[in-house]
């Protein structure tokens, strides 16, 4: 087994469960997000990994070998913390250099090892600038350089971008991707924005109250949320109350929905949640018809440049669809509307 | 309490500050200056108190006599070797402090401010006591089988050494905790992830950013143990005796208040200039 | 294993600061009126003995009474020095703040004899008023620098969002300036009293033996004459510590007090 597998890992503070039942097999070279909420223990998971913190249960095993018992310093994990912890009394060349100078190496090989990171992050020459000079996403860089200046296996982020502006986090996520493809190195990246665990990661963890909630790619857990936890982080989503009636469809007050699936071993009449996106959900102009549609009327129109946010009150639940621009509904507050929910969108999840 | 604009505050002394003004002058700053005074003054052999206004050298001059000196670098060893060894022992004592849990950070704390308000005087009777021979520590080695037989440790250059350095480790844990809490932990955390053992994130870490509070204690304590009084006199034989006994005994005993001057300002300027040349010291060896 | 060393090495500490504290204690109990340790028999007649012979009883008066006053005075100064300064950072105010920071930074002997002879010359020496001012002013800088800690800690926002709800500056400075310094200035106090109770040099040197506090009275008697109440006296000191910060702990912040900084101050 090649990469990381965490097995039955608990971590108790006293009576604070942080992290509890934690059976994760996470791949090498791959780029992986722990995704949650604050306080759902994905940070303290990502410092169980590097040793920060261990476990009250569970082992940890890297390529094999266990090293839950291993202590931090021998386990060769790069790591850029969420305050980057950029060591205030060395130069971002000596920041960079230190893990080489811990291990011995002499002062013209460490100085060119920190010339060449800095070249591969971008910065080059700036070996001895004061890291108080620089600018926050110098920093960031220079943090990460550091982390990888020992070729670790693992390289480990905490927030990394969550101090950055809008504009500097979408450049840093891209060159983060980049850099991980180069390096071929597995990484762990610790986030709250859904958006760039999307963007970023080959695999993404879904945490919740100390608990995994779904693992997989992007794309499928927000296309197959397995709970209304998961279905509403990854994006925002409408939630439907309903009842399952047969294998492939399922009633929602007096409308029946027809869907693509339900949860295994569900059965008639038991309570469920059907999820569906805003984009997939669709205002029927005059002429059209359609299976699956809900009749509700439009009590707000939100329009924030980029799309249109048309929001219609279904039976005191509000749903909500988007569009573009081009393709907005002509309707107005105070109309009687017809919504199309397409049956292969309906993601059904129990209650 | 009035608060005066900036405006004013600049052209005169404001109301708020003229009772604290009052207090420190009159009653810190002028003892001093007459101190200076009277340091020139002469005495006047027989009377009881007897010095009367003049001006002269004389006692500046007794400065460099072989007692006076010897005594001067006595005080002098003292307080540089016990500051010193204070530090050495209350700074890791003090950074472990910071990083225990609540309870026992502040129970541990209670503990150092109790032990810290022992005056002079029982911290000297307790190691007088305890160096002792029929009530000593000695007698608790004999127990343990690593002496043969009680002895005493005191007086001995020793016995002061160590009882300085012990009345100095609660004022260096209270001078270092402060800027020991500053610390952030994620430094140290991301110096382990780099490879570096907790030993060698101590001394390559920890030490480097928080040398600025060790150097402060030592200058405190250096200064502050140069004026040690009682500690020396139980402890230690006449030839360990620091400066401060001295200037007691020309001022109390022999009367002779010119020359108990003279000494006191020659120590404190003496002291002062010693800590001005570390300070400047101490910044030049920071900016590399 | 780091962990146990730290540990092992922070006991140790622990022990040797707490060694007089045990030899006193054990001491102060003794029966007889030998130095022994461990103490043979038990008894308590060195603690009546401070209550019921008069030099003790009445240097054990005379020290809280000029603990009590000295903290008052030395308070009393510290707080409006810290405020100027906080409020205007002018030179005036930089240069008192320095001075009220001189009388720790010198040895106290020099302090002491400084006062000795001013005061001498208005007969200011040998009573209880001389030692209280003369400790009040000495002990000035402990309270002061809290201070400043506890209006460093206070974030300015708060004063101004006061302001555009119409406070004035006296205003804002009885109803959220001073409520938020009060924790700062009553540890001050107590460590002025504290100390002000085992301070030394400055009693010795203006009391003149007219006015004897417990240290000086431990002094001279030790000279004269053992006394196994001198170790009662010093057990009571170290409770009374113990009892003053316990309190301060349990009521306050300790660590906050004493210039901790939490990560939630950034």
């Amino acid at each position: 087994m090649d990469g990381i597998t965490l097995s039955g890992i608990q971590k108790r503070y006293g009576s604070v469960t942080a992290v509890t039942d934690i059976n994760l097999d996470l791949p090498q070279g791959k780029f992986i997000s722990f995704l949650g909420p604050s306080g759902c223990g994905k940070t303290t998971l990502l410092r169980l990994i590097a040793g920060l913190e261990v476990p009250t249960q569970g082992s940890i095993s890297l390529e094999g070998k266990d090293i839950t018992r291993i202590a931090t310093h021998q386990r060769n994990v790069g790591m850029v913390f969420q305050s980057l912890a950029l060591f205030p009394h060395l130069s971002a060349g000596e920041n960079i250099a230190y893990g080489l100078r811990v291990r011995g190496v002499n002062r013209q090989t460490r100085r060119r090892k920190a010339e060449e990171l800095l070249e591969m992050v971008q910065l080059p020459g700036l070996a001895d600038r004061d890291i108080k000079q620089l600018s926050g996403g110098q920093r960031q860089r220079v943090a990460i350089a550091r982390a990888l200046a020992l070729e670790p296996k693992l390289f480990l982020l905490d927030e990394p971008l969550s101090s950055l502006d809008a504009n500097l986090r979408e450049e840093l996520q891209v060159e983060l991707r980049m850099l991980q493809e180069r390096l071929a190195i597995t990484t762990i990246i610790v986030t709250h924005d859904q958006r760039e665990a999307m963007t970023m990661s080959d695999l993404v963890v879904v945490m919740s109250t100390a608990r995994v909630q779904q693992t997989g790619p992007p794309l499928e857990i927000y296309r197959h949320p397995s709970n209304p936890f998961v279905a509403n982080f990854m994006g925002s989503s409408n939630l439907l109350d309903a009842i399952i009636e047969s294998d492939q469809s399922v009633r929602i007050g007096q409308n029946r929905l027809e869907v693509a699936a339900i949860p295994t071993g569900a059965k008639p009449g038991e309570e469920v949640v059907v999820s569906i996106r805003p984009e997939d959900v669709s205002v029927l102009k005059n002429s059209e018809h359609a299976d699956n549609v809900l009749e509700g009327t439009v009590s707000f129109i939100r329009d924030v440049g980029a799309s249109v946010e048309t929001f219609v009150d279904y039976a005191g639940t509000s749903i909500v669809t988007i569009s573009a621009p081009k393709e907005r509904p002509n309707v107005q507050q105070g109309d009687r509307v017809q919504l199309e929910l397409p049956a292969q969108a309906c993601v059904v999840v129990w209650r | 309490m009035a608060v005066n604009q900036p405006m004013e505050a600049r052209r005169q002394i404001p109301r708020m500050v003229t009772y604290p003004t009052l207090m420190l002058g009159l009653f810190f700053l002028v003892p001093f200056a007459f101190m200076v005074v009277v340091s020139f003054w002469q005495r006047i052999e027989g009377a009881e108190s007897g010095y009367a206004p003049g001006f002269e050298f004389t006692h500046y001059a007794r400065f460099f006599s072989p007692l006076f000196t010897r005594h001067l670098l006595v005080s002098l060893e003292f307080a540089s070797l016990s500051a010193f060894m204070s530090v050495l022992v209350a700074f890791p004592f003090t950074y472990f402090l910071s990083r225990f849990g609540r309870r026992p950070q502040v129970l541990t704390l209670v503990f150092v401010l109790c032990v810290l308000s022992l005056s002079e005087v029982i911290v000297a009777y307790s190691w007088s006591v305890l160096l002792s021979r029929t009530a000593g520590i000695s007698n608790l080695f004999v127990f343990l089988g690593i002496m043969e037989k009680p002895s005493s440790w005191i007086p001995s250059y020793g016995a002061v050494l160590f009882a300085l350095t012990y009345f100095n480790l609660p004022f260096a844990t209270l001078i270092m905790y402060p800027q020991c809490t500053r610390l952030e932990k994620s430094l140290t955390e991301a110096a382990l992830t780099l490879g570096a053992s907790p030993v060698k994130t101590f001394f390559t870490v920890v030490v480097p950013l928080l040398w600025p509070t060790i150097f402060t204690a030592f200058i405190v304590l250096f200064v502050f143990t140069m004026g040690a009084f009682i500690t020396p006199q139980w402890l230690g034989r006449p030839q360990h005796w620091m400066y401060a006994i001295l200037i007691n005994n020309q001022a109390n005993i022999r009367g002779n208040v010119p020359f108990a001057s003279a000494l006191s300002i020659f120590l404190m300027v003496f002291t002062l200039t010693l800590v001005a040349i570390t300070v400047r010291l101490g910044r030049r060896g920071l900016q590399r | 294993m780091i962990r146990i060393s730290r540990t092992v090495f922070c006991w140790l500490v622990i022990v040797t600061m707490s060694a007089p504290l045990f030899i006193v204690a054990g001491v102060s109990v003794n029966e007889r009126k030998l130095m022994f340790f461990p103490p043979r028999g038990l008894s308590l007649r060195w603690y009546e003995e401070i209550f019921t012979k008069a030099p003790w009883f009445e240097a054990l008066t005379a020290s809280l009474s000029i603990a009590i006053m000295s903290g008052i005075i030395a308070l009393s100064v510290a707080l409006p020095t810290a405020y100027y300064l906080w409020q205007h950072k002018v030179r005036y105010a930089k240069v008192l703040y320095s001075i009220g920071l001189l009388p720790f930074a010198l040895p106290p002997v020099i302090t002491a004899l400084g006062m000795l002879m001013w005061w001498a010359q208005f007969g200011g020496t040998g009573n209880y008023w001389g030692i209280a001012l003369g400790h009040g002013v000495f002990l000035i800088t402990l309270p002061m620098v809290m201070i400043s800690l506890g209006l460093e800690s206070i974030d300015r926002e708060l004063l101004e969002a006061a302001q555009t709800m119409g406070a004035n500056s006296t205003t804002t400075f009885r109803t959220i300036v001073f409520p938020m310094v009060v924790p700062y200035m009553v540890a001050g106090y107590a460590f002025a009293f504290v100390l002000s109770m085992n301070e030394f040099i400055i009693s010795f040197f203006l009391g003149q033996f007219a006015v004897q506090t417990l240290p000086v009275k431990i002094f001279s008697s030790l000279r004269s004459g053992y006394s196994p109440a001198i170790a009662s006296v010093s057990v009571m000191f170290i409770l009374l510590a113990a009892i003053v910060f316990g309190l301060v702990a349990r009521f306050g912040d300790l660590p906050r007090l004493l210039g901790a900084w939490t990560p939630k101050d950034r």
